[in-house]
């Protein structure tokens, strides 16, 4: 009888266990699920803070600033895309700045700006190194140029983009 | 025979708690799947979109002060609506505000029903005056909305801040939210 009594005891004991084992489970995955939850959050935030302040340092670059922040000058760059120098000067594939004018207008219809019929074109080509698998980051900037305007100058400012495109290695290549 | 009936009761209410620790962690375990996999959209702040904010602050409107060639950016054109102002053709800051920046936006952010076609949804845009006392309310100055805000994937904004360093010390906000299909 005393035997039975104690094989029930130890039975309640392990039913017990299991109850508590199984709360314990269940508030390990509601505390994880908000850990993760806010760890998610903060990758995807960082990746992408990591991939633009590479874009945003470019545009406060002394080669393309304005003088402001976040702001670039259209006459610096026409005078960068002369420079076939700076290809090798930026870890980027390639560098272009595409105008306000490019958010609405089909890609074909874009014009290549030169030195001769800027204002008057859509995007700016900085350089290319034409690379086979490219992934492109961009950024919006202003795009601020010196315009004279009776007699005055004034400096007009745009929205841009300003793109940069970055190799991507294939393993095995 | 009365001690048989006590272990058969016995067992009986063991049963009886494991059954209802189980049916409590299974409701638990579904309470828990639901709202990891059903939460509300995550709400993030996106680099892009201050930036886009940002840039449209150095935008050069066509609404003069003073003179022409003396138009105003997209923040001095913030602090004109604020203060009501008017410009040199008699429009009111604000009508050219409103106009400016939708047109700077829209032509940013494409928004469409179709997620096919278009990644954003919607968006809505809000500019509003901050006290430095903060038991005043916030005043609005503007706000402006295109597309649907509902069942978005994801959510995201950004924001910019204009100081003010007069009478009425404070901050003007300009937010900017989009909606992710």
């Amino acid at each position: 009888m005393k035997q039975k009594k104690a094989q029930l005891k130890i039975q309640e004991m392990a039913f017990f266990l299991v109850a508590i084992v199984l709360f314990f489970v269940l508030v390990g995955l509601f505390a994880f699920s908000i850990i993760f939850s806010n760890l998610g959050k903060g990758a995807t935030s960082a990746a992408e803070a990591r991939t633009l302040s590479s874009i945003t340092n470019l545009a406060d670059s002394p080669e393309f600033s304005c003088g402001e922040p976040n702001c670039v000058d259209g006459d610096k760059i026409v005078a960068l895309m002369q420079n076939i120098k700076y290809e090798k000067f930026w870890p980027f594939s390639s560098l272009r700045v595409h105008r306000q004018t490019t958010f609405t207008k089909n890609e074909s219809d874009w014009i290549k700006c030169t030195p001769t019929n800027y204002p008057n074109c859509d995007f700016f080509e900085i350089y290319d190194k034409n690379v086979k698998n490219e992934r492109a980051i961009s950024n919006y900037v202003a795009l601020c140029r010196i315009e004279l305007e009776n007699d005055y100058n004034y400096k007009k400012c745009e929205v841009a983009r300003l793109v940069a495109g970055t190799e991507l290695k294939v393993a095995g290549e | 025979m009365k001690q048989k009936i006590k272990s058969i009761k016995s067992q009986q209410e063991i049963i009886g708690f494991v059954l209802i620790i189980v049916i409590v962690s299974v409701v638990g375990v579904i309470f828990l799947s639901l709202s990891i996999g059903r939460g509300e959209p995550n709400k993030q702040t996106s680099i892009e979109i201050s930036n886009l904010l940002e840039a449209s602050m150095y935008y050069t409107t066509d609404c003069a002060i003073g003179f022409i060639p003396q138009y105003k950016d997209g923040q001095a054109l913030v602090k004109a609506c604020w203060n009501e102002d008017k410009c040199l053709d008699e429009r009111m800051a604000c009508d050219v505000l409103n106009e400016t920046l939708k047109n700077i936006i829209q032509q940013a952010l494409e928004v469409c029903d179709d997620e096919n076609k278009c990644e954003n949804k919607a968006y809505k845009m809000n500019i509003y005056y901050s006290s430095l006392d903060l038991d005043l309310p916030d005043k609005e100055i503007l706000n402006f909305q295109e597309g649907i805000f509902e069942k978005c994937k994801t959510s995201f904004g950004g924001s910019h801040l204009i100081p003010l360093s007069s009478i009425n010390a404070g901050t003007l906000n300009i937010e900017l939210e989009v909606c992710r299909s």
